[in-house]
């Protein structure tokens, strides 16, 4: 079975296509966005989701969030005192969604369309993608978010539509598409974004503005690291969450014994994301002079990811476009729909067949050249491009190149990706050296071309007419790109993790929950909370299903009462 | 029928100008097409759609029916200089360097660095062989513009370039909505728009001179208000403000030198420095504020160079005593950033002192440092493919064969005898920096793959074909030989000629006549690899060269095994080669096929 995956940075979602529709499938707790949150104990018992989210203020050493933003990097996690990976986190919340999917259909999927930001280099769509192999699932296809948002809001009723403009703001990344539609093909005209900008940013904005005022004493000091990042965080989402209904809001922790807490008001958070809403602004105009469309000429623009429901978010885009956006999508799950979308028409399914889907490529692909200066010197480390940005995928491009030393043996291709003149500022996706027939200097001369597929995966082929050879190469990451047998081995140790069985989620769920709003209470109330834990573990050791049953809706009721009138 | 022709032919419909039918026929055809097994076809198809939407809107309405007449190719309308033969002397003005094969002998200089442009002056449009570089010119757009003392020709080339984006104060009434403002002209009550465009018109009796410390407040208090407006503004306006804000700074620079800080921080300037796509004028404001930036860092004492630079700024030539001033290290490391770096700087320092720094055993060292880079080796890039569409790369392509092989073949009958070659031809478009199809570079570098396919085709062939290829060889070099030794030995080792080689009309047609009879019998195939070939040459034909050369015995014998001068070279090679095709002895093919 085919599934489509929404990996986001906040939340994930999992879709399947039935019956002509896209549909969303609940995991087990019954929601339909599972938090991107991994928790793993020492004994390798793991918590996805919103569990995940309840454990990371008692436990913040043993939780990840936000794993999405170190996607493509070098950069570990350490859970319970072991590495992972990002892409083996990102493994853990898949599988948790094959998992759901399982449970709904009675199948297990095994292969997936997968969505990532369309501004994802090519080395983070290579590791969403061993993120996938890791959690079992062949991945058949990588999407844009924008672009299966814009078939999720396309198909709403198939009808032809001038060029609109996708504003997707998610959880750490930003992209912008200009989308069109006419006789079912959607196209995709252009994309640009920041993959470094998301709502995870407007958090450490209000984070950083509140601190001062919240802790005039520097309690937080004391506090180690990653449990003073995680109380910061949460205080910052929370309060964030509640200016977008309200014109001020609490800012508060609970630190030790101690409730530190803060008014914040909407004009503060504003002038504390002022930055970040000025680069919202560049993405934008760069992907509507790609496609050489006036801001005025969209028919609409459409609102995706959860951080466009800030008003601070839409005011901007309001003052930017002149006009109010259309949000009749639902922002948090018109990527996910787009995605199983997709996957029924890589299945071909018959309900699709009168709709196609053309995407670009988002970056300028290109290899480093010199060049002689009007000095007589060598400029190195230039960036000639090949693919230019938002060209139509798939495509294949061929560029000329020669020699530049006599007798040279061999010419070395560094690949790169981006829109720096010099390829320092730009990534490198890989480096070949093909030998050539030693002459003088610009006498040997080798084509090179750019092959970009529909996924955004680039091939490149080296030919030398002088001496007829062809080089076909595989771009290697610069880091170590894992071998059948090292997946094979990570995926053994991710196995090695236990889950709660699905009956019991909602226990454990329910117990994280509980330990979280301990750590948010002080005095009476915590030991209060800690009485009603030590309650429903008892009930949870008989188990006896119809006490633990009614330990549950006892606890359920008296967090839901304490949430309610709490302040936060 | 025009529906025949490209792009109507891809899409399947006669020509229209109904867009909404060729969107149709678009999407049926895509909807019956594997996008990720036939890469070129989708190229192929988006290109026909695009072409044929631009088309449909030069079209006359839908009185479509009588409309289309026979021969009336519309595609030929939008490109009508493809339609004649490129005259010889268009040739001297072509804007690309060569294509591959051969690079050209000159490196690709400093047109890839816009901000090095207004140091040149008018010296850069003056030469001829520069102003080639046009298919670059971002630089000399900006030299126009920009150049600080223009020269009388830069001056109204720059009116025309700054147009849109003058510092006029009438350019104002662009942005809606500031036209009552600027109109009216009373000073007090003007939109801040105009009265900093008045502050920083570079007509005005105040020209580019330094700001006082009063005009420097009100222009930065002006800026000021325009940024606030810029900010409650749409991305459309923000746009045009954006535009004509950069605009007005690069044509008052270096008046603007003050507000350019604050400019930039608003629209994030910083972002688009050193992309490849960076607009100029605002590329060249982040180059002058960089330079802006270092030139005050380095005069403060502590900087690392400053002493350097202080050095350098001293008049007058340097003395055996300047190793006292200054460290040799520290100079070339200075001249050697600012040059990559801040090109303008360097009109701060004074020549005649860089010149006897550069000129010292001090500099020798740098000097080699730089020859073993070079031979360390790497890669120059000949072929620019930056920019172009589809449409753009439809419409070269279209051009190209026209050229190449001579009306009224098309890209269509080429794709048909020989698809590898159309597709070849295809990528080898050129495009202006704007995006637009490069005809002239595009029809050149097709000409030049045809023609170095033809030669290395065409002596492997036998009969009439083979002494077609040898006697155009002897047309070219012939035309190469008059144009320079280095011409002729391109020609000869590449077989393709430099742009500055004119080939005669009469030489360009047996050509298209040529090319076109062995395309159509998908005779230009990807040639074999060439081998290294020898071949005896009986005393006869010697003397002959000896003759035609006026060479001694043992020039001719050097030169024929390729061990003399270029021009030595070049010229038996021509005369043996002309003796060789009169001569009817034995072995005659393989003298040829060795020259």
């Amino acid at each position: 079975m085919l599934i489509g995956i929404d990996l986001g940075t906040t939340n994930s979602a999992v879709t399947i296509w039935r019956e002509g529709e896209a549909q969303l499938v609940p995991n087990a707790l019954g929601e339909l966005l599972t938090p991107s949150a991994v928790s793993i104990a020492r004994d390798g018992q793991a918590w996805i989701g919103t569990p995940a989210l309840d454990r990371m203020a008692a436990h913040p050493l043993d939780t990840a969030t936000s794993f999405k933003r170190m996607i493509g990097t070098q950069r570990t996690a350490r859970l319970a005192g072991k590495e992972y990976k990002p892409e083996d986190i990102s493994a853990i919340v898949l599988g948790a969604l094959v998992r759901d999917v399982e449970a709904l259909t009675g199948e297990k999927p095994t292969e997936a369309v997968i969505t990532v930001p369309a501004y994802f280099n090519d080395r983070q769509r290579k590791a969403t993608r061993r993120a996938g192999e890791l959690a079992g699932l062949s991945v058949r296809r990588l999407i844009n978010e924008p672009t299966a948002a814009a078939l999720a809001f396309g198909l709403q009723d198939k009808g032809d539509r001038e060029p609109f403009l996708v504003f997707d703001l998610g959880g750490g990344t930003f992209d912008v598409s200009v989308v069109e539609m006419f006789d079912g093909i959607v196209e995709v005209r252009a994309s640009a974004g920041d993959n470094r900008l998301g709502g995870d940013d407007f958090d450490e904005a209000l984070a950083a503005f509140a601190k001062p005022r919240v802790d005039p004493e520097g309690l937080l000091a004391k506090v180690p690291d990653e449990r003073r990042e995680a109380l910061l965080k949460r205080a910052a989402e929370t309060c964030r969450r509640a200016l977008s209904s309200a014109g001020e809001a609490e800012f508060a922790l609970t630190v030790d014994e101690t409730r530190l807490s803060a008014i914040i008001t909407e004009a503060e958070f504003e002038t504390a994301c002022e930055p970040l809403i000025r680069r919202l602004r560049d993405p934008v105009v760069r992907a509507l002079r790609d496609c050489a469309i006036e801001a005025a000429e969209l028919s609409d623009v459409v609102l995706v990811g959860g951080a466009t429901r800030m008003p601070v978010v839409r005011k901007a885009i309001t003052r930017l476009f002149g006009r109010f956006p259309n949000s009749s999508v639902h922002p948090d799950h018109a990527v996910a729909l787009g995605a199983s979308i997709q996957a029924g028409l890589v299945g071909r399914d018959a309900a699709l067949e009168e709709i196609r889907i053309t995407d670009v490529c988002p970056f300028t692909l290109g290899i480093e050249v010199a060049e002689n200066d009007r000095y007589g010197g060598l400029q190195r480390g230039l960036f000639s491009p090949i693919i230019e940005r938002n060209t139509p995928v798939p495509v294949s491009r061929v560029s000329s190149y020669s020699t530049m030393g006599d007798g040279q043996k061999q010419i070395e291709f560094g690949i790169y990706q981006g829109e720096a003149r010099e390829v320092s500022g730009n990534v490198k996706l890989g480096q070949i050296a093909v030998p050539v027939p030693p002459r003088p200097a610009g006498e040997v001369s080798a084509e090179v071309r750019f092959s970009y597929d529909s996924s955004g995966l680039l091939e490149v082929d080296v030919h030398v007419p002088l001496s007829g050879k062809n080089h076909n190469l595989v771009i290697v990451d610069e880091e170590d790109r894992p071998g059948p047998k090292d997946i094979e081995k990570r995926r053994a140790a991710l196995a090695k993790l236990k889950f709660h069985p699905r009956e019991e989620a909602g226990n454990a769920a329910l117990m994280a929950r509980a330990e979280r709003a301990y750590e948010d209470h002080i005095g009476e109330m915590r030991q209060m909370i800690g009485h009603w834990i030590t309650q429903f573990a008892g009930a949870l050791d008989t188990q006896d299903p119809r006490r633990i049953a009614d330990a549950r809706d006892f606890l359920t009721g008296q967090l839901g009462e304490i949430d309610s009138s709490s302040p936060l | 029928m025009s529906s025949r022709g490209f792009p109507w032919s891809l899409l399947g419909i006669a020509a229209t100008s109904d867009t909404k039918a060729i969107r149709s026929a678009y999407a049926a055809r895509i909807k019956a097409m594997d996008l990720d097994s036939d890469v070129e076809g989708y190229a192929q198809l988006r290109g026909a759609r695009d072409t044929a939407l631009r088309l449909a809107k030069t079209m006359p309405p839908p009185a479509a029916e009588q409309a289309p007449e026979p021969g009336a190719e519309p595609e030929w309308q939008l490109a009508p200089e493809t339609v004649p033969p490129p005259a010889p002397e268009t040739q001297a003005h072509l804007s690309k360097p060569p294509a591959p094969p051969p690079p050209p002998p000159e490196p690709l200089a400093s047109p890839q660095w816009p901000h090095a442009a207004p140091t040149l002056g008018g010296d850069w449009q003056a030469d001829p062989a520069l102003s080639a570089r046009a298919a670059q010119p971002q630089g000399d757009q900006l030299l126009g513009r920009v150049s600080p003392e223009p020269t009388a020709s830069s001056e109204t080339a720059g009116r025309e370039a700054a147009a849109p984006t003058s510092a006029d104060p009438f350019a104002v009434p662009l942005l809606e909505g500031f036209e009552n403002a600027a109109a009216v002209g009373q000073q007090s009550q003007q939109s801040p728009f105009a009265r900093l465009a008045a502050m920083l018109d570079a007509d005005a009796p105040a020209g580019l001179s330094p700001m006082d410390e009063g005009d420097e407040a009100r222009a930065r208090m002006l800026l000021g208000e325009v940024l606030e407006t810029v900010h409650h503004s749409d991305i459309g306006r923000q746009g045009e403000m954006e535009t004509w804000l950069a605009g007005l700074l690069a044509d008052a620079w270096p008046r603007s030198a003050p507000l350019l800080e604050d400019a930039a921080a608003a629209f994030d300037w910083e972002r688009e420095w050193g992309k490849i796509d960076a607009r100029p004028a605002i590329d060249y404001l982040g180059a002058r504020l960089r330079g802006y930036r270092f030139e005050r860092k380095v005069r403060q004492k502590g900087h690392r160079y400053h002493k350097a630079w202080t050095e350098l700024a001293r008049p007058g030539k340097a003395g055996p005593l300047r190793h006292l001033r200054a460290n040799g290290a520290d100079v070339r490391g200075l001249l050697t950033g600012i040059r990559k770096h801040f090109p303008e700087l360097e009109e701060r320092l004074d020549a005649r002192r860089i010149a006897s720094w550069e000129g010292g055993n001090s500099w020798l060292t740098g000097t080699i440092v730089l020859g073993g880079l070079i031979i360390l080796g790497f890669l120059v890039s000949l072929a620019d493919s930056r920019g172009g569409g589809p449409d753009a790369r439809a419409q070269a392509l279209a051009a190209t064969v026209a050229d190449v092989f001579g009306l009224p073949h098309d890209p269509d009958w080429l794709r048909q005898h020989q698809p590898e070659l159309a597709a070849k031809l295809a990528d080898s478009a050129q495009f202006t920096p704007d995006g637009k199809a490069d005809l002239t570079a595009s029809m050149m570098r097709g000409l030049d793959i045809v023609r170095g396919r033809t030669y290395l085709v065409g002596r492997q062939l036998e009969g009439e074909d083979f002494e077609t290829t040898m006697r155009l060889r002897l047309a070219l070099l012939k035309a190469a030989q008059a144009d320079s030794a280095i011409a002729c030995h391109t020609m000869m080792t590449f077989a393709s000629t430099p742009p500055t080689t004119l080939v005669p009309l009469e030489v360009r047609g047996k050509e298209r006549a040529f090319y076109a009879s062995l395309a159509s019998r998908g005779l230009l195939k990807v040639p074999a690899k060439l081998e290294g070939s020898s071949a005896s040459v009986p005393g006869v034909l010697v003397a002959k060269v000896i003759a035609a050369t006026k060479l001694s015995k043992q020039e001719v014998g050097l030169a024929m095994q390729g061990k003399s001068n270029d021009a030595h070279r070049c010229a038996a090679t021509v005369a043996l080669l002309e003796a060789t095709l009169d001569w009817k002895g034995e072995g005659r093919q393989a003298i040829l096929r060795t020259l």
